[in-house]
């Protein structure tokens, strides 16, 4: 299932898929599959990603 | 000539390979380490890609295994055998791994790859083509180990064409999340 939360959390603050990459230290590709919902990251890379957006892992993980 | 003084002439040319290995890793990697740096998704895909490249492997020695108990003999030298084996194996590694974007590290470029792969298959040009003018590659109606060096240049010239699609198609996806 595609991660839009991440997408758009990222577009908000307008970050492309490589800054956010840089930001996290982690490929272009691990986000984009992020987004794509090919991966399912670690709970590590998901507090750096929250980190990076500024939001919780409830906002940008958490399915209702 | 003398078999000891054959492996020390092999050893001094894999020692020489090494080394300059090492320099083009290093000058390649935009840190300059020995070390790859790859994150967590990629750390796991190519674990995959080592797991099916062990696999081919296997399945590989189990066939000429099998075949040599059939007392099928192949008209090429042992050692080429195993360099084959060992290829194929490679060359699976590479391909699933350049497919699922694990290949090329955090601290790699494409082209500084590339370049890398280009200074490998001139190196391995000139034994091949100097094998190649001297009629070394079948001795006695057997495929010699000297044709090793042409399969390592496939291999290399296959990895670069499939890390450039790789590198085109990423592109493209690239340009299309980001629009």
């Amino acid at each position: 299932m595609k991660n839009l939360k991440v997408k758009a959390a990222r577009a908000g603050k307008d970050l492309s898929q490589d800054d956010l990459a840089k930001i996290c230290q982690v490929s272009r590709q691990t986000i984009n599959a992020i987004e794509k919902g090919d991966y399912n990251p670690s709970i590590k890379l998901c507090i750096a990603i929250c980190k990076a957006l500024d939001k919780t892992l409830d906002d940008l993980f958490w399915e209702e | 000539m003398d078999s000891a003084l054959l492996i020390v002439f092999i050893l001094a040319g894999v020692l020489v390979g090494i080394l300059i290995a090492i320099a083009l890793i290093l000058i390649s990697r935009t840190n300059h380490s020995l070390k790859g740096q790859y994150d967590e998704r990629q750390k796991l895909m190519k674990g995959k890609a080592f797991e099916s490249a062990f696999y081919t492997g296997l399945g590989y020695w189990l066939l000429i295994y099998l075949l040599d108990l059939g007392h099928f003999r192949f008209p090429v030298q042992t050692g080429l055998v195993a360099l084959i084996g060992g290829t194929l194996s490679l060359i699976v590694y590479v391909t699933q791994a350049v497919f699922t974007d694990a290949y090329i590290g955090l601290n790699e470029k494409y082209g500084r790859t590339m370049l890398i792969f280009i200074v490998c298959a001139l190196l391995n040009i000139f034994p091949a083509v100097s094998n190649y003018v001297n009629g070394s590659y079948v001795k006695n109606g057997v495929l010699s180990n000297t044709f090793g060096n042409v399969i390592i240049l496939f291999m290399i010239l296959y990895v670069m064409i499939i890390m450039t699609i790789k590198h085109l198609l990423s592109d493209r996806e690239g340009s299309d999340e980001e629009s």
